[in-house]
């Protein structure tokens, strides 16, 4: 994925590191709307102004606290699981429970009070574990692979 | 010797790898903070009021800036507000999810292009509006397309590996 030919470990923990880090944004941003909302946030911890970056930031980040955790959670599976069998099913529910969390997008709430970018970023999630699988034959990444690899 | 059958990746320097991606995730977070005013199921619709998606719609037929764009929008989409709406909600997050992980990116540079002109068509002439956000946009795409964004940190490298990629998706990637 770095223009060669496989999912390399540098942009695999690059991007697990960035998923852990957006979700811990969430969390924090989100934190007096409680653990599990369906209401979405009103009263922000982070991006209360109005306008740029507010705005951006409010959009961007529109979860709960629980969307957060799940969200490190899926950085750790990025981190252990890319490039494995695994990440195929894997990233396969994490795309479906995205879209599912889009067909319920309503203004009077949603489940885990996840707006439609951050379901985006679930699923996109789930799009770079079942695109890791594609070259696995060619190119074992995650841990132990180079060991794998030699073998 | 046997004659490779991959798709040929070009040769890069690490500014010429980093430069689309940036110009891919812009995109892609561009789509990713705006599809979340698109509220179903009534798209800012309600009694005799009309905001959110709605009132984009309405500035289209009140600031038309080509005469059949405007016929379009009051004839077409008002009346089928709910159904644009829901077109509108995942196209744009149907393309914020493309653009950030650089899967067929070139067709989403194409959608992402042709919505693009069709929001400005339909607000660049609305009071406050720059209409150069809407051309600017567009050409942001014609970019993301320009450089095969998706090549360089992105799924369409692996894709693009395959020797059994089908044509048309060598195109699109």
């Amino acid at each position: 994925m770095d223009g060669g030919d496989h999912v390399n470990q540098q942009v695999q923990r690059t991007v697990s590191v960035v998923v852990a880090a957006y979700g811990l944004v969430v969390i924090v941003a989100n934190a007096r709307t409680g653990l599990f909302p369906t209401q979405y946030t009103k009263d922000w911890v982070l991006f209360g102004g109005g306008g740029f970056p507010g705005d951006l930031g409010r959009n961007i980040f529109a979860g709960s606290i629980a969307f957060g955790v799940l969200l490190l959670i899926m950085a750790a599976v990025v981190w252990f699981v890319t490039g494995q069998p695994a990440a195929r099913p894997i990233g396969a529910v994490a795309i479906l429970f995205g879209l599912l969390l889009l067909v319920l997008y309503r203004d009077s709430g949603n489940l885990l009070a996840a707006r439609p970018g951050v379901a985006a970023v679930l699923v996109a999630i789930g799009v770079f574990l079942v695109a890791s699988t594609l070259t696995v034959d060619q190119a074992p990444v995650g841990p132990g692979a180079r060991a794998k690899a030699r073998r | 010797m046997a004659q490779s059958t991959q798709l040929p990746v070009q040769p890069a320097t690490r500014t010429e790898r980093i430069v689309p991606l940036v110009i891919r995730l812009t995109a892609g977070l561009l789509w990713l903070s705006n599809v979340g005013w698109k509220v179903p199921p009534n798209f800012g619709k309600s009694g005799n009021s009309c905001g959110g998606l709605c009132g984009y719609v309405q500035d289209g037929i009140d600031h038309g800036v080509v005469p059949g764009w405007s016929w379009l929008m009051e004839n077409l989409v008002l009346p089928n507000l709910t159904l644009f709406g829901y077109a509108t909600l995942f196209l744009e997050f149907t393309l914020a999810v493309l653009l950030l992980t650089g899967t067929f990116t070139r067709a989403a540079a194409v959608g992402g292009f042709l919505q693009s002109i069709a929001i400005g068509l339909s607000v660049a002439n609305t009071s406050g509006e720059w209409y150069w956000s809407y051309l600017l946009m567009a050409a942001l795409h014609v970019a993301v397309f320009g450089m095969a964004a998706g090549r360089y940190y992105g799924v369409d490298a692996l894709l693009r590996q395959r020797p059994t990629l089908p044509r048309w998706m060598a195109a699109i990637t």
